[in-house]
């Protein structure tokens, strides 16, 4: 496969893990890293696809409620992160 | 400090303060101003609060700093969130300097009641009405700047949708041609990342006839050749 890199940062803890699995599987940690996105990416291709196709149609029927629907699907997230931000006492 | 944020009321000031009813969190700030002439001067004037050499409301320090906004003898206590980009109107009382019933010891009675600030029901109906204004915009902008980008080809389109995600986008000349769309990964104003699932659905906005099989090979490794911005993640179909 190509070998064109570039300095990528990893959690410390996963390091161990790229280097186990790479020992373990006959692979490079690059070649674990790639192997176990390209896994991820099969997993969520049709979510992804779906929000993708979702959004398309939305724009094309003028549907705001659809795509305000879409947007909302992470508000829990981002109102708990807003929450940390006010002040308590 | 950016004044051109928006403005909210919490639940508990428009229920208890304003005696408002029937969820009028789901109002917009000018459909409440239409209701109360003191949330209509807090709409008109609450770039003010915080300006230099405004002092904060002391009995509500050193938690929160606040600012006192008039409207005749009412006190209205506003407090910037900058996280959010929202200034809010917290509480609003009668000012009766003495009396147990003014304004600024009702202040710190919410404060010490734990009800002043903003709760997770505010944040909700301000996240539904940041959602909503975001999708109206998409739907004028995203149209708008591929078009500015089609009529000007090979330069680089830069706009913030929505004042909220910065992209820049640029078609090239060629035959095919292509269209690139750089999405930077922090959510305007403030410091969080991008939400989950709003690279795809920005890019469903700009590429409304790329198969959905095709989503995950969208994505570039640079800009139309040049580099990409450290914050961003760039992306890439033929359109023409």
């Amino acid at each position: 496969m190509a070998v064109k890199t570039r300095p990528f940062r990893a959690y410390t803890e996963d390091i161990g893990a790229l280097r186990f699995l790479g020992e373990v599987e006959g692979m490079s940690p690059q070649e674990v890293l790639h192997s176990a996105l390209a896994s991820y990416m099969t997993t969520n291709r049709e979510r992804l696809g779906k929000v993708f196709e979702a959004t398309q149609r939305a724009l094309r029927d003028g549907d705001i409620d659809a795509l305000t629907a879409q947007l909302s699907a992470s508000a829990d997230e981002r109102v708990a992160a807003l929450a940390e931000t006010v002040p308590t006492f | 400090m950016s004044r051109n944020y928006g403005g909210r009321v919490t639940v508990r000031a428009l229920k208890k303060d304003f005696s408002l009813e029937n969820s009028p969190e789901d109002l917009s700030l000018d459909e409440l101003a239409g209701k109360d002439e003191r949330i209509a001067t807090f709409a008109e004037r609450r770039a003010e609060m915080g300006a230099e050499g405004q002092e904060p409301i002391n009995s509500l320090l050193p938690e929160v700093i606040a600012f006192s906004l008039h409207h005749g003898r009412w006190r209205m206590a506003t407090w910037l969130h900058e996280a959010a980009a929202t200034i809010w109107l917290i509480a609003c009382g009668w000012h009766e300097k003495g009396s147990k019933n003014d304004a600024y010891a009702y202040f710190e009675r919410l404060k010490k009641q734990q009800v002043l600030m903003p709760t997770k029901d505010d944040l909700a109906a301000l996240v539904r009405a940041q959602d909503r204004a975001l999708a109206e915009s998409f739907m004028t902008e995203v149209p708008e700047v591929r078009e500015r980008a089609l009529a000007s080809r090979d330069q680089i389109q830069t706009t913030r949708l929505g004042g909220r995600i910065a992209v820049r986008v640029v078609a090239t000349s060629g035959n095919p041609t292509s269209l690139y769309v750089a999405i930077s990964q922090r959510l305007f104003p403030g410091d969080f990342p991008l939400p989950k699932d709003w690279d795809v659905i920005v890019l469903g906005a700009f590429f409304p006839d790329t198969p959905k099989e095709n989503l995950l090979s969208l994505l570039d490794d640079d800009f139309k050749g040049t580099p990409l911005n450290p914050e961003e993640l760039a992306f890439s179909d033929m359109i023409e």
